[in-house]
């Protein structure tokens, strides 16, 4: 088995690395075809890239285990965050798709510096597109590392597991950047799709039907079948800033800027709405189902494990290779935009030169290597992880503070420079000041919706108090 | 203010959009209703089956409806005249 799934992982990795051979040959030498496959984008490599990208091993190891766990009740968050982003794709990335095609944006700080024509603002979103993505990259990496050493009974140590995790992404990603990570995103989409699918077929084999299985479960915890009402804040918070982050998460940001063509990203949208709903629908069956015969699993997240392990034994090391798979698509792409944003928002700003398209290129290949020897490090510090960990669950509650001067280009011409930057400062203290226990929120609410409402307030009051004040001004003179 | 020509000139696909939006706006409103127990807190069976796993499907095929639906009368014709129209004219403020 140790043989098979060491095996399997090796055959992997020679894979994607000659698929990182093969995006090298047809890559341009621009900055705009390193991070963003010079908008050529076919729907089907849309939907498949931006699928596999936001799933990530929470997906289909955490969210059955949600379900197993904590009951329906609390699965309708995870429902949520899982199919009603979409919309947000047509309601907001249209948008952004639109204008970025026209003005050749590559990360999203730069499009509100067009708009607001604030170079800090683009800063202040640069550094907010950061810390909330590298805690993200690195609990990926660690993830990995810890799946890949139980599997193997430490034969591959979590060491090792990490650093080749770190390296295999960083020579891909860094041979042929975007369109490197799309070709991957198939190989990866599609060990994922699989795994859901045959999860929730043992649940069914397992429990004896769906109908028996579903009687099974409701008969062993009848508790896990009733909304509880008490603590609903906590779903409605995992699924409104999950719908939220699904699209302004910078990564994901990003995505909307591919497209080739209108039917390419309207297309893209429809496709996306099966491959989720099947998603949806199976890690449903793969929890509930479970709730009736499995027992005594004490980590939620072994629940799929266990299933494999007890029913299907022989395709654990599919298992294992699609957990490191699904770590290393949301991995390659959240490098790649972090990447992005230290070239495009941060250090091209501070340049007196201009950075033409070949140096632009060749300073993202040599920040993903950075980037990954970085995260490879911090993945190594055992003390680390704790904090970290607990960082990276915040890091979606901060990206949605960027809807905030999203809103001027996307709906508000009145909006504000100065709207935009305290309103996102008051979301940010929100947040900060919740994550200190300097306040509760009830019914088990986090801090993001309202620090979110906070911030919009203040965004709409300032920047009508600046619209003003420039009148009185311009009155005056 | 981003500005997408098509929806501006064409009121058919104006109106849809709106339809579109306010179905959305429906479903998360219905979704969010069930979260905090206003269906489903009583532990409420049909058939034998509780309520709560005829919502949880329910909602995920409703959206799958929705989303059918929104590509047929909205994003299709939406994409198709874009493409036709190779439209360059959205502006940034």
């Amino acid at each position: 088995m140790i043989t098979a799934v060491i095996a399997t992982i090796v055959a992997y990795i020679l894979l994607i690395v000659y698929l990182g051979f093969r995006a090298n040959k047809s890559s341009l030498d621009t900055v705009t075809d390193y991070f963003l496959a010079s908008r050529t984008l076919s729907s089907k490599h849309l939907a498949v890239t931006t699928f596999a990208t936001w799933f990530s091993t929470f997906a289909f190891l955490g969210s059955p285990g949600f379900y197993y766990s904590k009951g329906v009740a609390w699965g309708f968050g995870v429902i949520f965050f899982t199919l009603a982003g979409l919309f947000l794709l047509w309601f907001i990335g249209r948008k952004l798709w639109l204008i970025s095609s026209q003005n050749n944006y590559i990360t999203p700080a730069e499009l509100l510096v067009d708009f607001y024509k604030n170079k800090p603002i683009g800063y202040m979103v640069a550094i907010i597109s950061i810390v909330s993505l590298v805690p993200y990259v690195l609990i990926q990496v660690i993830a990995i590392g810890k799946v890949v050493e139980g599997a193997t009974n430490s034969i591959i140590s979590y060491e090792m597991a990490v650093i080749t995790a770190g390296a295999v992404a960083a020579f891909y990603v860094f041979l042929g950047g975007m369109r490197a990570i799309i070709l991957t995103d198939w190989i990866q989409g599609a060990l994922f799709l699989a795994v859901v699918i045959i999860s929730a077929g043992i649940a069914i084999y397992a429990s004896g039907g769906l109908i028996t299985g579903l009687q099974n479960s409701v008969a062993a915890r009848p508790d896990l079948f009733v909304m509880d009402s008490q603590n609903m804040g906590f779903p409605i918070t995992i699924g409104f800033s999950w719908i939220l982050g699904f699209l302004l998460l910078p990564h994901m940001w990003q995505r909307t800027y591919m497209a080739k063509t209108a039917k390419d990203f309207a297309q893209s949208i429809y496709y996306q709405a099966f491959i989720v709903s099947i998603i949806a629908v199976a890690t449903v069956i793969i929890g509930v189902l479970s709730i009736g015969f499995v027992t005594g699993l004490e980590d939620s997240d072994k629940l799929v494990p266990t299933l494999f392990a007890t029913y299907l034994p022989w395709a654990v090391p599919l298992l294992v290779l699609t957990t490191f798979a699904a770590g290393m698509s949301t991995t390659d792409s959240q490098l790649l935009t972090v990447s992005s944003v230290f070239t495009r928002d941060i250090i091209r700003p501070a340049m007196t030169n201009k950075l033409n398209p070949h140096k632009g290129k060749l300073l993202g290949r040599y920040l993903v290597i950075v980037l990954v020897a970085v995260i490879t490090v911090l993945a190594l510090l055992p003390e680390s992880q704790g904090p970290i960990i607990m960082l990276a669950s915040k890091g979606v509650g901060l990206a949605t503070l960027l809807l905030i001067p999203l809103i001027g280009p996307l709906y508000w011409d009145k909006a504000t420079t100065s709207g935009a930057i305290s309103g996102m400062l008051t979301g940010f203290s929100f947040q900060l000041a919740h994550e200190f226990n300097l306040f509760e929120i009830p019914y088990n609410f986090g801090s993001p919706i309202p620090a979110l409402l906070l911030g919009l307030v203040v965004f709409y009051g300032v920047s009508m108090l600046a619209g003003s004040s420039k009148k009185l001004a311009t009155a005056v003179n | 203010m981003i500005k997408d020509q098509i929806l501006s000139q064409d009121k058919e696909l104006a109106c849809n959009n709106k339809k579109v939006a306010y179905y959305f706006a429906l479903y998360v409103a219905v979704m969010v209703l069930t979260m905090v127990g206003v269906l489903g807190a009583e532990g409420q069976e049909i058939a034998g089956i509780p309520l709560t796993i005829y919502l949880i499907f329910g909602f995920i095929f409703s959206f799958l409806a929705l989303a059918v639906y929104a590509h047929k009368i909205l994003f299709k014709p939406w994409a198709e005249k874009f493409d036709a129209q190779d439209n360059s004219n959205s502006s940034i403020r």
